[in-house]
């Protein structure tokens, strides 16, 4: 296997191994979802039909606020045992060890994103259905491009002062889209609606976009 | 060939200059002394040739190859850098912590095994690493540094928490390694812990090279 | 380099001053007085200039942070961050001097239409490039993350766009004046205005370059005497 292909496999293996062991970072994102939704749905009017409207974009903002959690994490291990040198010193482009790092971060993401529907499932009594397989595909993007932009940012607010005041106010903006074109679908397909090609054509542009940007200055992120 | 070639090498962290125009020549096939006072730059020089931080300013060469260049990248595997922390993950244990190094340079778990087993881990090689002791710590950052058998290993302080006999251990492996095309360049403090080893001294006091040689 | 583009200050301060009192004679004699809102409704014509500048000095960060990474001259992160710095402060305007008007006219503070929540996104991404600045410890270490944050956030700009338009559906905020039948001295008045305040946000950046190149300089100078 190619040097970067392989890092990238080794990275994503390495921080899933991390996160099976501890269990903490999945284990807090878990309990602190379960959290927001049950707050909500005791906050939230009952049997109030406008009410339902807001139900997508909240989903997506439990699992925003959920993710921030997860993903500011992400380069714990590495800054505690100065095992960043280690990756640095990967024998490829950088860009790799994004990328390895992205995977694991988007595979939790994914993990959250299905808790988090099961719990809206019990508690706020949102029928997924037949939506099922559009919300997923929409899940998946919405993962990815999370995952993406995430991972960069983290990466350069672990050495940062005030790290947990500095992520989100960094994050936010920057994925604004996909908490809208995610909560946005998601409305659609459990309306039972289509979807607009257009709006998959943008959350997949997107991802793209961010993915590229990320591999390609994360050479420059990691040189400390 | 030289190991290293250093040309004006500068580097700031805000107003202060860590390394203050440094240029120096390392041939080699030798093992060089990196000497001088707390805080006059000996980690940061082997960071910046270890290719993990930018020099201000300024050209250098690392086995020929710049790295910050873009053949950088290839010739990682030709260093073996050991810094002030051990470079591991704390939650997975030492062998797994090696493995990942391995895969990361394509090496096998083979090589694996016959470090753990040359640098006498055995003991500890299923214990997560944050529950060992210094020493091990240090021998086990050393096993990481010398995973791919690079020709040229960059070490900083690397006797700092030996035991006697590690710290022996570590003397006579760094005479085996001495030969063509290998070198080393390391950091220490207290030279006398392996007198006779060095073939040449650089000294750094504030940044800048002495001149220095035996 | 940046010394000729530094050199441009003065002629720069004269043009953007006549280019100021052109406009400000626009807005005073020629535009109309519209019937129903009356003089409130002039503060447009601070509103409408200030959005070119504004999204020029996000262009200037990225550009400026793409030659950082590549050259890594500093000159470069000079010019992102005066491109930052004063583009934030023409985003204040707008964002400071819609409201003024939308109360009048709509009876709301504040509307969320597409372009006034694209203006306050851009805003925060602003705000969040200028606290990551000041938050890395290490300058070469901020100045490299400050030039990713300048491209990433830039190029967020049109999905930003688009998805505010996906929420938000129909606009309150009135587009273009020639197709909804404005008077052309309003329109003329708005053109002249964009041209005065990019002219000043030129001199703006030009002598926030001056400033950054003579702060580095200092720092040099210091450097020296701390070392030897």
């Amino acid at each position: 296997m190619r040097a970067g292909p392989r890092v990238a496999a080794a990275v994503l293996r390495k921080d899933l191994q991390l996160d099976l062991r501890s269990k903490d970072r999945v284990g807090h994102m878990a309990v602190f979802a379960a959290l927001i939704v049950v707050v909500l749905s005791i906050a939230l009017p009952s049997g109030h039909p406008a009410a339902r409207a807001w139900i997508p974009p909240l989903i997506w903002v439990v699992f925003l606020l959920t993710s921030l959690l997860g993903l500011g994490r992400s380069f714990q291990a590495e800054s505690e045992g100065g095992a960043v040198t280690t990756l640095v010193q990967a024998p490829c482009d950088r860009g790799w060890v994004f990328l390895g790092k992205a995977g694991a971060n988007g595979l939790a993401l994914l993990g959250v994103e299905l808790w988090t529907a099961v719990l809206c499932a019990v508690l706020l009594d949102v029928r997924w259905g037949v939506a099922l397989p559009e919300v997923l595909g929409v899940g998946l993007l919405g993962a990815i491009g999370l995952a993406a932009v995430g991972t960069l940012l983290s990466a350069m607010a672990t050495s940062a002062r005030f790290r947990e005041f500095l992520l989100p106010v960094l994050l936010f903006p920057l994925v604004l889209p996909v908490l809208i074109l995610g909560s946005r679908m998601t409305a659609e397909a459990l309306a039972g609606a289509e979807i607009p090609g257009a709006w998959w054509g943008w959350l997949g542009l997107y991802d793209w976009v961010f993915l590229l940007i990320a591999y390609f200055v994360f050479d420059y992120v990691l040189e400390d | 060939m030289n190991a290293i070639e250093l040309s004006g090498v500068e580097k700031r962290f805000g107003p202060v200059r860590a390394l203050d125009g440094i240029s120096a020549t390392l041939p080699a096939g030798s093992i060089i002394l990196l000497s001088g006072p707390n805080g006059a730059g000996k980690s940061t020089l082997l960071r910046v040739l270890a290719g993990l931080t930018r020099p201000t300013r300024g050209t250098l060469r690392v086995l020929g190859v710049d790295p910050f260049g873009h053949n950088g990248a290839a010739q990682r595997g030709r260093l073996g850098y050991l810094g002030q922390e051990t470079g591991l993950y704390g939650e997975l244990t030492l062998r797994e912590n090696l493995e990942f190094c391995a895969r990361l340079h394509d090496l096998g778990s083979e090589r694996v095994e016959n470090l753990i087993h040359e640098l006498g881990l055995e003991p500890v090689s299923g214990r997560r690493v944050r529950t060992l002791s210094l020493g091990y710590l240090r021998r086990a950052g050393l096993a990481r540094a010398r995973l791919t058998d690079p020709p040229l290993m960059l070490l900083d302080e690397p006797w700092n928490g030996l035991d006697t006999e590690a710290s022996q251990a570590l003397t006579d492996w760094l005479h085996s390694h001495r030969g063509p095309g290998r070198s080393a360049l390391i950091a220490a403090h207290t030279p006398s812990a392996a007198s006779g080893l060095f073939d040449r001294e650089l000294r750094l006091e504030h940044g800048r090279l002495l001149g220095g040689g035996r | 380099m940046e010394e000729r583009v530094i050199r441009w200050a003065r002629p720069l301060g004269v043009l953007a001053a006549l280019g100021l009192v052109v406009w400000l004679g626009m807005v005073i004699f020629v535009a109309p007085m519209e019937r129903v809102q009356g003089v409130i409704q002039k503060i447009l014509y601070v509103h409408v200039p200030c959005v070119l500048p504004a999204y020029l000095g996000f262009i200037l960060a990225a550009i400026g942070g793409l030659g950082f990474l590549r050259t890594r001259g500093e000159q470069w992160d000079r010019l992102a961050l005066s491109g930052a710095e004063v583009g934030m402060v023409f985003c204040t305007l707008i964002l400071l001097t819609g409201p003024i008007w939308a109360k009048p006219a709509w009876g709301h503070w504040w509307v969320w239409d597409l372009r006034l929540t694209s203006t306050l996104v851009l805003w925060f991404i602003y705000v969040a490039y200028l606290f990551l600045r000041s938050f890395v410890i290490g300058s070469d270490t901020a100045r490299t993350f400050a030039s990713v944050y300048g491209i990433a956030g830039t190029a967020a700009i049109p999905f930003v766009y688009f998805a505010v338009d996906l929420a938000r559906g129909s606009t309150l905020h009135p587009s273009n004046p020639a197709r909804e039948g404005l008077p052309a001295s309003m329109a003329t008045t708005w053109i002249v205005g964009t041209g005065a305040f990019l002219l000043v946000f030129l001199y703006l950046v030009v002598r926030r370059l001056e400033v950054a190149r003579l702060e580095a300089q200092a720092l040099e100078a210091g450097a020296r005497e701390f070392s030897a």
